[in-house]
């Protein structure tokens, strides 16, 4: 009987043994067997069980910690690397390390957002310094040029067919000219604004009345006449609408329809140009407000770049959408409430 | 016809109190796009019928948000159907992207976070009209 009780004693001694050993070399999946008896050894090997349950959960908890610093730091590395590609994945679990990678990702999003704006300033500010100085410069030959051309479109009575078209191809190019110059100077003074207090659909009207729409293009415009007066800069917001129907008109060589909204939205109104044109690819969307961007074979591509700094002067937002075949619709809000201007 | 008071969108549920407070509540593990936002403050123009109300936002279950979302939710278009916003947060997570919003952000609106609802509503009651 008693030989039976040592045996038994040392079984379990060694199995106790056996345990410890495993923990030691850190397999912490190791589980005792627990006997019916509830006697010391089982409580023993139960307190044994539950510290290599918690040992494994700690161990594997530590790892997962240790892969997820891994990727912050990666995600580091590359913000500091200014490449704001890679993002921190954010568990379900809501928990510290979820919190760090979701403001990873918006420190991240942040920072490539202001290196744009920044990046978008520099480029204005050289664009606007060079703009000036080439368009001052520029005007004058160009003013020598006009009054020759029209000196010679004076004195020339009876022209040769192929005098007089030379002639209007210049009189062409020297409009041309001034046009691409008056937008160098535009560019110029966009910061600056006069503001007064405006109703926009009389801006849309006396816009559409300066401008000689293509007889192929049908206009449909729908101006709701509740809507407040403004405070806005009624030359820049003029050029602002300019610039949309122009692009729209340019936009539908081959004729279509233009329709122009307004509408009020709580704060702000909403002045909507829809084209049937052309439309603009995807991949051109993104990039269409940048300054010197252009699809068009003449532009110089500052049109849209104007259009959007004079907007976001205005606290105001511009938004396009376009299908490739079916045209675009640009957005401009204004708000009705004025906070703050540049 | 009765008038829906309640709608659910991709990323929340929203609903008039009695008391004038909107109650709108992140769906879990949702990540929010500045579709999404457009949506839901649709759906809360509706709900209010185009008033502007203290809204409190239970954003506890969130995962992520959009940098275009945040800047929508904080701006003009959120103020004119939120007079005030009361945040409720719990977890790191959440607690991490309620004060991003606020901190970077730079809501358009009184905006506060909370870790309880009771208080949340105590303050959002100063905002009704």
């Amino acid at each position: 009987m008693n030989t039976d009780l040592e045996l038994y004693k040392k079984r379990r001694l060694e199995e106790i043994r056996k345990i410890i050993v495993e923990l030691v070399l850190g397999n912490f999946e190791v589980q005792g067997s627990i006997s019916e008896l509830s006697d010391e050894y089982d409580a023993i090997i139960t307190g044994l069980n539950a510290l290599a349950e918690e040992l494994l959960y700690k161990t594997t908890m530590l790892a997962a910690s240790e892969k997820r610093i891994e990727e912050f730091c990666e995600v580091v590395i590359s913000i500091a690397s200014l490449d704001y590609t890679k993002k921190a994945s954010v568990g379900d679990e809501g928990n510290e390390f979820d919190a760090v990678a979701a403001g990873l990702n918006v420190l991240s999003e942040e920072l490539k957002y202001s290196q744009e704006q920044l990046i978008r300033k520099e480029k204005f500010e050289t664009i606007g310094k060079l703009s000036g100085n080439i368009a001052h410069e520029l005007r004058n030959p160009l003013g020598v040029i006009g009054n020759s051309l029209f000196y010679l479109d004076m004195t020339l009575k009876e022209k040769e067919g192929k005098v007089k078209k030379h002639l209007n191809i210049i009189k062409n190019q020297v409009a041309k000219s001034n046009q691409i110059i008056g937008e160098l100077l535009d560019f110029v003074k966009i910061k600056k604004l006069f503001l007064i207090e405006v109703n926009i659909n009389f801006i849309i009207k006396a816009v559409l009345d300066s401008f000689e729409l293509p007889k192929n293009i049908i206009l449909n415009t729908k101006l709701d006449a509740k809507i407040p007066k403004i405070q806005v800069d009624q030359e820049k917001i003029s050029q602002v609408f300019h610039n949309i129907i122009l692009n729209a008109v340019q936009a539908m060589p081959k004729g279509g329809t233009l329709e122009i909204h307004t509408q009020m939205q709580k704060y702000m109104i909403e002045v909507i140009f829809k084209d049937t044109g052309e439309g603009i690819l995807k991949e051109t969307l993104p990039k269409i407000f940048e300054p010197l961007f252009s699809t068009k074979v003449k532009g110089i591509g500052l049109g849209l770049s104007i259009v959007q700094e004079i907007v976001n002067n205005h606290n105001g937002m511009i938004e396009v959408e376009s299908k490739v075949g079916e045209g675009s619709t640009f957005t401009i809000k204004l708000p009705t409430l004025r906070k703050e201007v540049i | 016809m009765t008038e829906k008071k309640e709608f659910e969108t991709r990323i929340d549920r929203m609903r008039l109190g009695e008391d004038g407070i909107v109650r709108i509540t992140s769906l879990p593990q949702i990540e929010i796009t500045l579709d999404d936002a457009k949506i839901s403050i649709e759906a809360q123009l509706k709900v209010t019928k185009g008033k502007s109300c203290p809204t409190l936002l239970d954003i506890r279950e969130i995962k992520s948000i959009t940098r275009k979302a945040r800047m929508y939710f904080a701006g003009k278009e959120s103020r004119s159907v939120n007079s005030a916003m009361g945040i409720l947060v719990n977890s790191p997570l959440s607690k991490m992207v309620g004060n991003l919003f606020i901190g970077i952000n730079k809501p358009d609106m009184p905006t506060k976070l909370f870790l309880s609802e009771d208080k949340a509503i105590e303050w959002l009651k100063r905002y009704i009209e």
